[in-house]
Order: C-alpha cells, then structure tokens, then sequence
C-alpha cells in the first residue's frame, strides 16, 4: 500500500493486518510515485521483541517497519522525535519527556484549556523535516495508544522537555542543554552513518526553534503557564 | 589500545561528543561531551595505538606543550577510559 506522512510517499508491504489498520487513515493517492519503499523480514520482526509476551508478530512489525522507514526518511531531512506534538493556531509545539512523564496528559489539558485553537499532530513519534526553511512536525500513523494523530504538517515552534513539578514552570533553555534530552527521545541507528546523519539534523534543527524545560503540575494551569511561556503576549486567553 | 567499537565521534555547533552505539552502547548510555583535547585523543584512538603513540601526537599536534605534561594529560585520559569500560587493551 501507498501512504503519506511528512510530505513522503511511501510504500509499504506489510505481511501483517495490523500494519494496514495501522496506516488506513495516511493512504496515498492512487498512482503516487513512491519516493521509497519498506518492507521487513520475519527476522526484523523478531528483532523488536518476542511475540507472545503481550506482542503479536502484526504489533512487532508495525514497530519494525516505522524503525526502516524512518531510517531511510533521514535521506530526506526527516527526524523521528518521541512525543507529543500539537498546533497551536497552526504551530507545532513538541512535548517530549521520558514515558509516563504526564505529555499526552499535558497536551490535552491544552485542548480542554484552548479548545478549537489547538489541533492534534501526533501523540507518539510525529515526523520533524529540517530543511533550509526551518522546521516542521507531521502526524504520522505512529500515533500511540490512543490513536491520536492527524495526516497534518505545520510549522514546529518550539520542543518542551517536560518534567513533573509542584508548581508549573517554564525557562527557555539552549541548545546545549536540550542536546542530550533530545538525543535519547530520538531514533538512534546501529549504522554509524545512519547516526550520523541524525546528529546532523538534530544540529541544523535545534538552532531553529524555541527551546524550553518545564516543570508541570497535571492541572489545566500547566497549560497556561506553558502557552504564555512559549507565545508570550500572542496567547490568548 | 583502543576505542571500543561503536563510539562515534561528532562535531557538534557547540563542542564534540561521543555517541554510543553497537558495542559501545552496552557500556555508555547516551553521550559524552568531550573537550577539544579529548576529542583529538579520541579520534586518535580509533586505530589501534599506544600511550607513547598518543603523546607523542599531541606533542606534534598542540605547541607550547612539554612532555611531562602531554604524559599526565595523556596517562589521566587513559585512565578515565579504563574506568568507564571504554577502553580496549
């Protein structure tokens, strides 16, 4: 099957159901010219993991598949970062921090807080293509467990290392000083080359957003206090 | 000596790292920021070599270095190395 992510064309052989329920909502327009394609073997699935400790073959090929595509989309400035990304009147804003941190939790307290301002991206491992314009974040059907995603691409803004706090607080921070954090929500690839080439978008994006670490509560204040941080006197109330 | 396999060594636009991966990623988790000095060391100890090698590189490489010193900086690397299990002898 064809799918669209990220400006790509993609094509994709699955060997399993899973992974054609999985990209139904990215399929490709009839006739696309795919700009690659991916398929894995029996092997690679049994690489992600060991099929009846809760995982099927279809859920460990979704996993392997999205490992090879995302591999070959650094050939096209694409960069898998984990986490949970939304609009905020039509810019992205990334929340990435170690699972079970409270990001998809913090994300939607932005849209109970800003209802229709705010539109779904990616709620798991969203797409960032770095070119010589800026960045972007795109929804991917890599979604997490709630599905949450939409087959958009917007402007990124700005990644927000989020951590849990007693009061809610944000501080920009440098590229430095996110370097690490980011590294390890990234793909990293066994292939040197491969690796290679991730730093090396990782080093051209981070200079081109807004970066910032934040303590949070899981109240509706965390929301607040984040959007007046990251757009200042342009959020609304 | 040298490296463990998997560390790879890159210029970012605010310093060096290492990054670990394959072998290397059984031992270091993550990266390692390196400082000029430690950078040419580690691109030297990509090859096999030796401590006389190493010193005797960055006594060609930095003026205005004298021996003794090379060796400490050298020698107290080296040790670094050992003990974070990234070294192989």
């Amino acid at each position: 099957m064809l799918i669209s992510l990220a400006g790509l064309t993609v094509e994709i052989l699955p060997r399993y159901p899973e992974l054609t329920a999985l990209c139904r909502d990215y399929t490709a327009a009839p006739g696309a010219t795919p700009d690659f394609s991916v398929s894995v073997t029996e092997e690679e699935i049994r690489a992600e993991g060991t099929p009846g400790d809760g995982f099927t073959p279809g859920y460990l090929e979704t996993l392997a598949v999205y490992r090879k595509l995302c591999e070959r989309a650094l050939d096209r400035g694409r960069l898998l970062l984990h986490g949970s990304a939304f609009a905020y009147r039509g810019e992205g804003v990334l929340f990435t921090a170690p699972s079970g941190t409270g990001k998809s939790t913090h994300a939607r307290l932005w849209r109970e807080v800003y209802g229709d301002r705010v539109t779904v991206i990616n709620d798991d491992k969203p797409l960032l293509t770095v070119w010589e314009g800026g960045v972007r974040i795109s929804g991917t059907p890599w979604d997490g467990k709630h599905r949450l995603s939409n087959n958009l691409t917007v402007p990124l803004r700005a990644i927000v290392l989020l951590g849990r706090g007693q009061k809610d607080e944000i501080v920009p921070i440098t590229p430095s000083r996110a370097y690490p954090y980011l590294l390890g929500q990234t793909y990293r690839p066994a292939d040197p080359a491969r690796l290679a080439q991730t730093l090396s978008l990782l080093d051209s994006a981070l200079p081109r957003l807004s970066l910032y670490m934040m303590r949070a509560t899981l109240s509706p204040d965390a929301a607040r206090v984040a959007c007046r941080g990251i757009f200042g006197d342009e959020a609304a109330e | 000596m040298k490296l463990i396999s998997g560390l790879l060594i890159h210029d970012t636009p605010d310093g060096t790292i290492a990054v670990a991966t394959g072998k290397a990623s059984t031992v270091l988790n993550g990266m390692i920021r390196l400082s000029p000095v430690a950078a040419f060391l580690f691109r030297e100890m990509t090859e096999e070599t030796t401590e006389d090698a190493l010193v005797a590189s960055v006594l060609e490489h930095y003026d205005g270095v004298d021996e003794e010193t090379a060796r400490r900086d050298v020698g107290e690397m080296l040790e670094k190395l050992r003990r974070a299990r990234l070294l192989e002898e």
